[in-house]
């Protein structure tokens, strides 16, 4: 896969060797924090507190409908909008997300030992609404909230049978979707107000802060392309085709393994291009790859687990894979000293 | 990678007269030392107080890993970072580097080291590369740290190791994290699969091999990497887990001094959080309390040693190094990208040391001294 990798960089073309040697002053870091958080961070939380409401509000319609059966199709089309503003703004850990465990209760991936699988059962064969209620829900495992939790309920054959059957199950099956997408709603409205009222001034208003901040989202940019390459990409495809694993793909069950991908890529680009002011000859490179890896991924097959078990296949999810790993390795080269940061290490080689 | 005597002299060129106006004046504050990388992208070996004050930061040729302390002496010893090629000792006062000890013929650092008690003898964890059997070298450091013999740790790719408290001689515990490398290939693990992780006690003077413990063969691919040894000899573990990212396993764990071996339970969904994967384990003032960190989940966990209760945790980007603070309940936390902080357990913020300690990026350990 390393060789592969290799490969597809130099068949791709966007290694950053030879960029211009004359680099320019590093950018003005606060003015790039603010830049950021004006035009990327804070509107892409406020779009997924307003998706978050409307997804809590189509199932509070759902579970008080009168009829046996569901109509699941409002319940999709906002569980869709809801995870796309979610994928655009992921990548991002530092702020407010990252106070109370709010990035995990947002989203819990990926999944281990079934701990999402549990935590529904669970939920399910509790016969008590307590654990339900609103300012209770947010104390269960995280590992039953969020969208990952969410989607599975939706998603699954199983639970998505039942629902849409409106037999027995389906009354408590629709009252631990809703509790969840209430508490999304919830803690995605958190965020959103903490940018407008705490983080956002904040910022304004310190440099040393805005230094930090301007680290810490060029990390994340980083860490998020890396846990695209290995987690997103890396656990479907494991080491070589015999140890690929189609459902460790993230949201399999509604075909949204390579959109989350292309999105995640996007709110990255968006991230990297505000930082660095538009100024595409910051990191020419970077940007660069981005856009490709992007493009890759939005034609990437949705099946994208399947695909990478697929020896057919297998060679697509690779390349995009390459170009994941170029984009990160550009930026690497390229985002710190042109924002005269240096990011840690240690959570990218401990020992 | 790899490094000779010029190239390190030249690197260390730059570290003549670094320690910094007012470095001189050594309070009788408590004082911490770690690697660090500076604005500037050069590696560091960084003193600084509980106010955030830097007392020194010496240029190194490349990433250091831990400091020991000598006891009873000014010697403060840098390990680079595995594979190593160097070992330097630095006057924990003024940050000036005294001495620089090459890895001897066929053999590197791994990062770590311990000194007797009395200060005579340095251990450091090497491998013994043509075969990967992991070996303490053992240094005279009266005579110029001169290498006078190496031992066996009873496994491979030891990593961290610690003095036992106790009369009689001394005995040191070993984390042999059982992962095998070679310098050539770096840090590539060339027995993934088939790791031999083991916690060991050994008598350096005769090289006797007390004890060695395994975790089982659930937990074949957990390396034990990093110590934190209390009063009473009990020998608390981290480790990193290398077979497959999804499984959830223990990663914290003592030994005590009769030699029974428990690990930590934790909640699955902050054991979760901490991604497989501990970078450092400490102790706090009174031993009782332990800081778990981990960099790869950005979380500090914390238990009660005696009854192994997990007491909750601290979020932190990128947080690894981990010390006792000044008081018991406390432990001092260093980031690569947050600074530094001081952490209370079980409740409380991290109080965040201030920005002078911001800017720089803190490497994996973080030593009081």
């Amino acid at each position: 896969m390393r060789l592969t990798a290799a490969l597809a960089t130099l068949l791709l073309g966007l290694g950053v060797a030879g960029a211009n040697p004359l680099a320019a002053q590093p950018l003005d870091t606060r003015a790039a924090a603010l830049r950021a958080a004006e035009t990327v961070l804070a509107p892409a939380y406020a779009a997924l507190a307003e998706a978050a409401a409307a997804q809590a509000s189509a199932w509070e319609a759902a579970c008080a409908a009168p009829g046996p059966s569901l109509d699941l199709a409002p319940l999709d089309a906002a569980f869709h909008a809801a995870a796309d503003a979610h994928a655009r703004i992921e990548p991002v850990r530092w702020g407010p997300v990252s106070e109370e465990f709010r990035f995990e209760r947002l989203a819990f991936w990926p999944e281990r030992r079934n701990a999402s699988g549990r935590a529904l059962a669970q939920l399910e064969a509790l016969d008590d609404e307590t654990p339900l209620a609103p300012e209770r829900f947010a104390e269960t495992s995280v590992a039953g909230q969020g969208f990952t939790a969410l989607e599975r309920l939706l998603f699954d054959p199983d639970t998505r049978g039942a629902l849409a059957a409106g037999g027995v199950r389906a009354p408590r099956l629709c009252r631990i979707g809703e509790a969840i997408a209430r508490a999304l709603a919830a803690t995605a409205g958190e965020v959103s107000r903490a940018w407008a009222e705490e983080t956002l001034p904040t910022l304004a208003g310190d440099a040393g802060g805005a230094q930090r901040a301007v680290t810490r989202l060029v990390t994340d940019a980083l860490t998020g392309l890396q846990a695209i390459e290995s987690l997103k990409l890396g656990l479907p495809l494991g080491a070589d085709l015999a140890d690929a694993r189609a459902t460790r793909a993230e949201m399999w069950r509604s075909g949204r393994s390579a959109r989350q991908i292309a999105l995640n890529l996007d709110g990255i680009e968006a991230l990297v291009d505000a930082l660095v002011g538009g100024d595409e000859t910051r990191a020419p490179g970077t940007l660069r790859a981005l856009a490709q890896a992007e493009r890759l991924a939005e034609r990437a097959p949705t099946d994208l687990g399947e695909a990478a078990a697929d020896p057919a296949r297998r060679g697509r999810v690779l390349l995009l894979a390459a170009a994941v790993a170029t984009a990160r390795g550009n930026a690497a080269t390229e985002v710190p000293p042109a924002l005269g940061v240096v990011t840690g290490f240690n959570a990218l080689d401990g020992d | 990678m790899g490094i000779d005597r010029r190239t390190f002299l030249a690197g260390l060129g730059a570290a003549l007269g670094t320690a910094l106006a007012g470095g001189l004046a050594r309070a009788a504050e408590p004082v911490y030392v770690a690697c660090a990388q500076a604005g500037d992208g050069s590696q560091r070996v960084c003193a600084f107080t509980l106010e955030g004050r830097l007392l020194f930061s010496t240029a190194l040729p490349e990433r250091g890993h831990d400091v020991a302390a000598r006891p009873g002496t000014r010697d403060l010893v840098v390990f680079a970072r595995r594979p190593g090629g160097w070992m330097a000792v630095v006057d924990r006062d003024t940050g000036t580097v005294s001495r620089v000890v090459l890895a001897a013929d066929g053999r590197h650092f791994y990062g770590h080291g311990a000194f007797s008690a009395d200060g005579l003898l340095l251990w450091a964890s090497e491998n013994r590369i043509e075969t990967g059997a992991g070996v303490l070298g053992v240094y005279d450091c009266a005579a110029g740290y001169a290498r006078i013999g190496e031992v066996p740790t009873g496994g491979i790719g030891p990593h961290d190791l610690a003095l036992l408290p106790g009369e009689g001689p001394p005995r040191l515990v070993v984390a042999n994290g059982g992962i095998r490398t070679h310098p050539v290939s770096g840090r590539e693990i060339l027995n993934a699969g088939a790791l031999e992780p083991s916690l060991a006690v050994l008598r350096p003077e005769d090289g006797a091999v007390e004890a060695v413990h395994d975790l089982g063969a659930d937990l074949a691919d957990l390396s034990i990497r990093h110590l934190a040894v209390a009063p009473d000899g009990e020998s608390v573990f981290g480790c990193q887990f290398a077979g497959d990212p999804l499984a959830v396993v223990p990663l914290v764990g003592a030994r005590d001094a009769s030699g029974r071996v428990r690990l930590f339970e934790m909640p699955e969904d902050d054991l979760i959080s901490l991604d497989n994967y501990v970078g450092s384990v400490a102790l706090d003032p009174s031993g009782e309390l332990v800081c778990a960190t981990s960099p790869h989940g950005s979380v500090a966990a914390f238990f009660e040693r005696a009854s192994g209760r997990y007491l909750g945790r601290r979020r932190m980007s990128d947080v690894c190094g981990a010390a006792p603070g000044t008081v018991a309940g406390t432990f001092l936390v260093t980031s690569g990208n947050d600074g530094v902080a001081i952490a209370r357990v079980p409740d409380g913020d991290l109080a965040d040391l201030g920005a002078a300690l911001a800017s720089t990026v803190w490497d994996n350990h973080a030593r009081r001294i």
